[in-house]
């Protein structure tokens, strides 16, 4: 079979990643995306091209397609507790290295709540874009803010933990372990089941020099500096890592 | 009801029509609908309707290999209660398209 243009290829893939987003069940996304596919070879032969199908708009052809799709109401609820399981466990895993098990009720509310924000963002943000088509550059500066978000929002919950009390609970001297080899077989579960090991990467990177640091006895300012360069350090390698992998993904 | 979704009803209508006349996958209804004159029709409008056909029970599909190899083919075909549809919407139209007729067969005297 003869390969379809560019254009074409390109509304596919942004089809796809709009009705993922938009939390549509994957079977009938797929079935969807390669009906069109057959659509646009054939068309592509006849010397049409992708505007034939989409109309005026891609966005509000997009959004029409969408709308007659059902939710995939267990697969979202089970991306949410996931993301929701996995920020968690991020958290307490640095917390039980530093030996410092205790949330106040406020973070107990509030780190769920990030972790959704995130996500919702994250939807938002890859259907926005879908719907549109913007340089690799623009895409990053509309990106950027999104990934910022959950780090400015711990920022805050952090400082509002400390202008408002709620009571707090704490995990006794015994629970670190246990705490610890949970949120770590919670990880390795979910690495399994997305088949990436970005998470793992992330776990290392944000642990291996909190616990290295841990051993040295530093003084907290040194301890602080070294933490925040080793963890920034870890993320532009990840984010390198990410770079290369899609570029080997899309040759263009 | 605005003139999209009037138009949407239309195509509604004549999509149950041709795939009452066989099994048909989407490239070969808008080639049909071409053949009769639907140039107003943006390719891509008949999948979202497809979509809701499939789903109110009208339409069932079937995936069939392609003549050619390589992957297989979407096919379209009326269900009992999208013949039902189809004689409904035969009804409907001709007492509109009737009543549109006369109404301007009058304004022409």
């Amino acid at each position: 079979m003869s390969k379809l243009s560019l254009g074409s290829e390109a509304f596919l893939t942004n089809l796809k990643t709009y009705l993922i987003a938009s939390g549509k069940k994957e079977k009938e996304i797929n079935e969807t995306v390669e009906e069109l596919r057959d659509h646009l070879h054939e068309a592509e032969k006849d010397g049409k091209d992708v505007s034939h199908i989409t109309g005026q708009s891609p966005k509000k052809y997009m959004k029409e397609l969408s709308g007659e799709m059902d939710v995939d109401v267990k697969s979202v609820f089970n991306i949410g507790a996931l993301v929701i399981a996995g920020g968690l466990s991020f958290i307490v895993m640095g917390d039980a290295i530093r030996g410092d098990l205790s949330y106040s009720l406020l973070q107990i509310i509030g780190y769920p709540i990030i972790a959704l924000a995130y996500l919702l963002g994250v939807a938002v943000t890859l259907k926005y874009l879908s719907a549109r088509t913007l340089s690799k550059k623009k895409e990053f500066f509309v990106f950027l803010p999104v990934g910022m978000v959950p780090g400015v929002l711990f920022l805050a919950l952090i400082f509002l933990n400390q202008v408002v009390v709620t009571p707090t609970f704490v995990f006794p001297e015994w629970a670190r372990v246990v705490v610890f080899l949970l949120a770590m077989g919670l990880l390795i579960f979910m690495s399994i089941w997305s088949k990436t090991w970005i998470l793992i990467f992330v776990a290392l990177v944000l642990l291996v020099p909190e616990w290295v640091l841990s051993q040295m006895q530093f003084q907290e300012e040194t301890h602080l500096i070294a933490l925040s360069v080793s963890t920034l350090g870890g993320f532009a390698l990840i984010v390198l890592y990410l770079f290369f992998k899609a570029k080997k993904a899309a040759p263009q | 009801m605005s003139s999209s979704q009037m138009l949407k009803g239309i195509l509604e209508g004549c999509l149950l029509s041709i795939i009452g006349k066989g099994d048909v996958y989407g490239y070969e209804m808008i080639e049909k609908l071409d053949s009769y004159g639907f140039s107003m029709v943006s390719e891509g409008s008949i999948y979202p309707l497809l979509l809701r056909m499939k789903k109110e029970g009208w339409v069932t599909t079937t995936q069939k290999p392609l003549p050619s190899g390589g992957p297989k083919r979407k096919y379209y075909s009326l269900t009992d209660k999208g013949e039902e549809e189809l004689e409904q919407f035969k009804k409907r139209w001709t007492k509109m398209s009737g009543s549109v007729n006369e109404l301007l067969r009058e304004e022409e005297k």
